[in-house]
């Protein structure tokens, strides 16, 4: 069998694939095989993605080693993991897998208030400068799930499609414990080696400002590693849904509702609804101006970018006398 | 006749200086002498202040210097001018000071409500980090006229105080125009060229927050110079009157009254008009919040500055812990 882990962002990918990575032999054991091909040096497979368009300088032929590898194992569970496919041609990637046995194409599924929130803030830690709702109206497509499912389920069976809430009982799930279910493993049986890491943070609201305006700067930096570098400086920057009020998120959910209910009808098996039902609650505490906790923010903010602007400077300047030694 | 121009601060000082100083050879003319000893090449007499004060590093012949000027002078007013007089001991002036003339020792004051919150304003440009109502209680009675005046009073007699109010009509003064055309000489002459510009401008309060946290870097760049290079971005970024909510500005008002009640009997002669202002305080102006497009402009510019700054000079450096507190002036 295949499992085809295609998305979405912001649900828990980038901490699973760095499980499947990092637990990869042990995985082995329980008859499961993270491919190692086209993901060279990377967690996630995202070079197959990209390479069916030619991005990031990829080429097509990294599906070669994926072909052989999935040969070369007949009787494993593979699994590929990317949520770069939720933006390419599944009749390309079937294609491309050129694989007969069944497969399974498993997407976690958020609602869409909270992802587009979520994603927005991702792009903007990568670099990105618009404002939300400039943002929003430049993707309208980003939330409709059910066009993307829909193309995958004409290509490989609508029953092949397995959709995952994000949330289940008001609450995140573990998608690492959730995506080893699909595969029958208990999580707790496998030794977890990752190094204690959290991965991509959402920035709270007041230090996603700062991080606009900086982006603003057009910097050739690289922009994770900034932003990291803030985030580092205390938890209380972390905090992911604090961008839409109660009626801005209604709206969004508007948007998308017979989105929803065919995602629903199609593919959602339990009783239990998919997406959890907004709830009428206030936005979170927004600091402002007057308050410490949002110059503290200012201060680490300033500190973190001068130190980048020094030391890039400092790594321009011993350029330059490099540049001029004999 | 000897003027000592003795403040305060944040009432057009440095504009008052920089006119004197730029014409002090057509001021000569008139017979009025802007001492030229005790300034050590700086347009106002600070050394002379510090001196009193006990700073370390200053000419110690300064006072002797101006002493030599002022006995060889034969202009009918002599000038000196600087708001670091108002925190000098005046019984050290009187001490250091050899002069038999008659002397008068003028003073510019600002309602308290304007006056303190320009005053750490500047503070914070000069580097300061503290909140305002930290400052203020660190700075204890900075509001407090009375016994400053009151102490230059005992050194010089009362009659030699002269005291201006900074607020005429509900505007504020022109103190070049003020001081000048106070001298009793042809000020219009004096004037004719000469153009109101504001020195020492006040940062917009969202402009003062970015230069706070700035501070709390501890960075050793020229303060000043970053600060200039913000507020020239945009005319928007200048504001007075903006740090106080009305009822700051009214508990500032109430903890002075008695002080200000002192000051008017015993130094303010012109019965005609009060000394302060009495319009109620108002309510400070709305600010820029985050969601506010002025707001991420500010912030890209104070990013863009720093860039700017650190470009153009070495990668700034942590400024060492000094052992013990350095006290700035103002604040």
């Amino acid at each position: 069998m295949l499992v085809l882990h295609i998305g979405t962002h912001k649900t828990g990918t980038s901490a699973l694939q760095a499980f499947l990575a990092a637990n990869a032999e042990a995985l082995q054991q329980h008859g499961v095989r993270y491919i190692e091909a086209g993901r060279p040096k990377r967690l996630a497979h995202h070079m197959l993605a990209w390479s069916i368009r030619g991005r990031r300088n990829t080429n097509i032929s990294i599906w070669d080693g994926v072909r052989g590898e999935i040969a070369r194992t007949p009787d494993t569970t593979h699994v590929l993991s990317s949520e770069g496919f939720w933006f390419e041609d599944p009749v390309r990637v079937k294609e491309l897998l050129g694989y007969d046995g069944p497969v399974k194409i498993v997407a976690y599924l958020r609602r869409q208030d909270q992802f587009l929130q979520s994603l927005y803030k991702q792009t903007v830690a990568d670099g990105r400068k618009k404002d939300f709702d400039t943002w929003l109206a430049d993707v309208p497509h980003r939330g409709d799930y059910a066009t993307v499912m829909n193309a995958w389920a004409v290509v490989f069976g609508a029953d092949a499609i397995v959709a995952r809430p994000y949330q289940r009982n008001g609450e995140n799930i573990d998608t690492i414990a959730d995506f080893l279910s699909l595969l029958n493993i208990d999580k707790a049986i496998v030794p977890d080696v990752r190094p204690g890491t959290t991965y991509n943070p959402s920035p709270r609201r007041e230090l996603l400002h700062f991080l606009r305006a900086f982006n603003q700067l057009n910097l050739k930096i690289d922009y994770e590693k900034f932003f990291h570098s803030v985030m580092g400086r205390d938890k209380a920057y972390k905090r992911s849904i604090d961008l839409l009020t109660y009626e801005q998120r209604r709206a969004v959910l508007d948007r998308y509702e017979q989105c929803n209910r065919e995602i629903t009808e199609r593919y959602w098996k339990e009783e239990i609804p998919l997406f959890p039902d907004l709830q009428d609650k206030e936005l979170p505490t927004i600091w402002s101006q007057d308050d410490p906790e949002y110059f503290q923010l200012t201060v680490h903010f300033l500190e973190a970018v001068v130190k980048l602007i020094s030391g890039e400077v400092e790594i321009a300047q011993k350029r330059r006398q490099d540049a001029k030694a004999p | 006749m000897l003027i000592l121009h003795i403040g305060t601060h944040k009432t057009g000082t440095s504009a008052l200086q920089t006119f004197m100083t730029a014409n002090a050879g057509p001021l000569l003319k008139q017979g009025v002498r802007y001492v030229k000893a005790g300034r050590e090449n700086r347009i106002a007499h600070h050394p002379l202040a510090w001196l009193a004060t006990g700073r370390p590093n200053i000419d110690p012949d300064c006072w002797a210097n101006a002493n030599k000027e002022l006995a060889r002078s034969r202009e009918p007013i002599n000038i000196l001018s600087t708001e670091a007089f108002w925190f000098a001991d005046p019984a050290k002036v009187r001490k250091y000071l050899a002069y038999d003339g008659h002397i008068r020792i003028i003073a510019y004051l600002r309602r308290q409500d304007a006056y303190l919150p320009s005053l750490y304003k500047q503070a914070v440009t000069s580097g300061r980090k503290v909140t305002f109502d930290i400052w203020l209680q660190q700075t204890g009675n900075r509001g407090d006229y009375y016994s400053v005046l009151s102490q230059w009073a005992d050194a010089f007699g009362d009659s030699a105080i002269e005291i201006r109010p900074y607020e005429r009509d509900g505007e504020t003064i022109d103190l070049v125009k003020d001081f000048i055309g106070g001298l009793g000489i042809d000020s219009a002459t004096l004037l004719k060229r000469y153009k109101s510009h504001r020195r020492n401008q006040s940062p917009r309060r969202e402009v003062l927050y970015f230069i706070r946290a700035f501070n709390k870097l501890n960075f050793s760049v020229d303060q000043q110079k970053l600060f200039y290079s913000l507020i020239k971005i945009d005319k928007d970024y200048i504001r007075s009157s903006d740090l106080l909510t009305r009822e700051q500005s009214q508990e500032l008002l109430d903890r002075f009254a008695e002080a200000n009640r002192k000051v008017e009997e015993r130094f303010w002669r012109d019965a005609k008009a009060p000394l302060f202002p009495d319009r109620p305080p108002h309510d400070r102006p709305p600010g820029w919040t985050m969601e506010d497009p002025e707001f991420m402009d500010l912030t890209v510019s104070v990013l863009r500055a720093l860039l700017k700054f650190t470009e153009e000079q070495p990668p700034m450096q942590k400024r060492p812990k000094l052992k013990k507190p350095v006290k700035k002036r103002p604040g």
